[in-house]
């Protein structure tokens, strides 16, 4: 009989890892294609600086930098898989064993304790859990680990409502400018609308999981998040800040509903090490990787 | 305590990265590296008050103003 938690767990540290060292692959074509067409020394060494490291990450399985993030788990419970609580149980005892093994540098920090050394809080949040209810006997998690310096120029601003969608246009260019050079770019911005003021931001995040260039499926949203693409390009941030090269790699939008008298909209930015792993486990234990 | 490890960087040899601190496994501890041919490297903060940083944020926020009325 195969123990599923132990599944989880193995398949949890694995994903921790293969999310720390090796980049999904349309991120590293965008990276490369980056360095091709930028023009300018001072960003193509940039751009060449970054393409290397991700290179020299993935070929010694080393963690591509040093902020290996605060970790946070996406996971979607099936009706029929066997486990429930003991997912998160098994996600938690991943991170604890990928820590030393990785290694992931211990990023978790109590205010009053100080740094727990394992990446897991002592108050019971970190790692962080999205959880979702869906039909089927499958678990799909997905692992995403964020920097701290990208995560300091996160933003969530409750835009009056009658500004609509110009306001949050603006929101988006508002904080995106701000991160200017401090978060090492191109960035991957990820967009949520509406919901109230936590679930903006949420669903922002959420949206950094959309491949690169998929955009939304709503024609509408689709357009606003290819516009968006090319007016934050016109900051000139660059690669690295530099002012040469790529900005902003790709935008990202989720909308929900909002409540009449709100428009929340939440930004969150990745550098460009926008990494995430994930695989679906089935109720007999049976893993598959997804395509990274 | 003072741990010496011996390993190589992406462009240049490290000889020795010396990692100061008795907090190895923490973020916050000093690195003290050894390198041999070191460089090239794009100085952002130079002696004659030069910062690409500062000139970056400059830029980016005249940017900003101007997409900002287009929108």
């Amino acid at each position: 009989m195969i123990d599923i938690a132990q599944v989880i767990e193995d398949t949890a540290a694995q994903l921790l890892k293969i999310a720390a060292t090796k980049l999904p692959s349309e991120v590293k074509e965008t990276l490369l294609k980056g360095e091709e067409e930028t023009e300018g020394t001072l960003g193509k060494s940039q751009m060449h600086a970054i393409n290397e490291n991700v290179k020299l990450a993935e070929t010694h399985s080393k963690p591509m930098c040093q902020d290996t993030g605060l970790v946070s788990f996406f996971i979607k419970i099936g009706d029929k898989f066997p486990l429930r609580s003991e997912v998160k149980t098994a996600l938690i005892k991943a991170t604890k064993k990928a820590t030393p093994n990785i290694p992931l540098r211990p990023n978790a920090v109590d205010m009053f304790k100080g740094n727990t050394k394992n990446n897991v809080g002592l108050r019971g949040y970190v790692p962080w859990f999205y959880i979702d209810l869906v039909e089927g006997d499958n678990l799909e998690i997905i692992a995403m680990p964020k920097g701290g310096g990208s995560s300091n120029v996160g933003k969530m601003k409750m835009v009056p409502p009658g500004k609509g969608i110009k306001g949050v246009k603006e929101f988006v260019v508002e904080a995106t400018a701000a991160a200017g050079p401090l978060a090492c770019p191109p960035y991957t911005i990820g967009v949520g609308v509406g919901g109230g003021e936590d679930m903006c931001m949420n669903l922002a995040k959420k949206s950094l999981l959309r491949p690169l260039y998929q955009y939304h499926e709503d024609e509408k949203i689709a357009e606003l998040e290819k516009e968006l693409v090319k007016t934050l390009n016109k900051l000139e941030i660059g690669a690295m800040g530099l002012g040469e090269g790529p900005s902003v790699l790709d935008v990202h939008m989720e909308f929900a509903a909002r409540h009449p008298a709100s428009l929340p909209v939440g930004v969150v930015i990745s550098c460009w090490a926008l990494r995430h792993a994930g695989a679906t486990i089935d109720k007999e234990g049976n893993v598959e990787w997804h395509p990274h | 305590m003072i741990h010496i490890w011996k390993t190589t960087s992406i462009y240049h040899k490290i000889l020795n990265l010396i990692i100061s601190w008795e907090l190895v496994d923490s973020p916050e501890c000093l690195w003290v590296y050894e390198v041999e041919n070191f460089g090239p490297l794009t100085i952002t903060i130079d002696i004659h008050g030069g910062n690409l940083t500062e000139e970056s944020i400059k830029n980016i926020a005249k940017n900003k103003e101007k997409i900002l009325k287009e929108l």
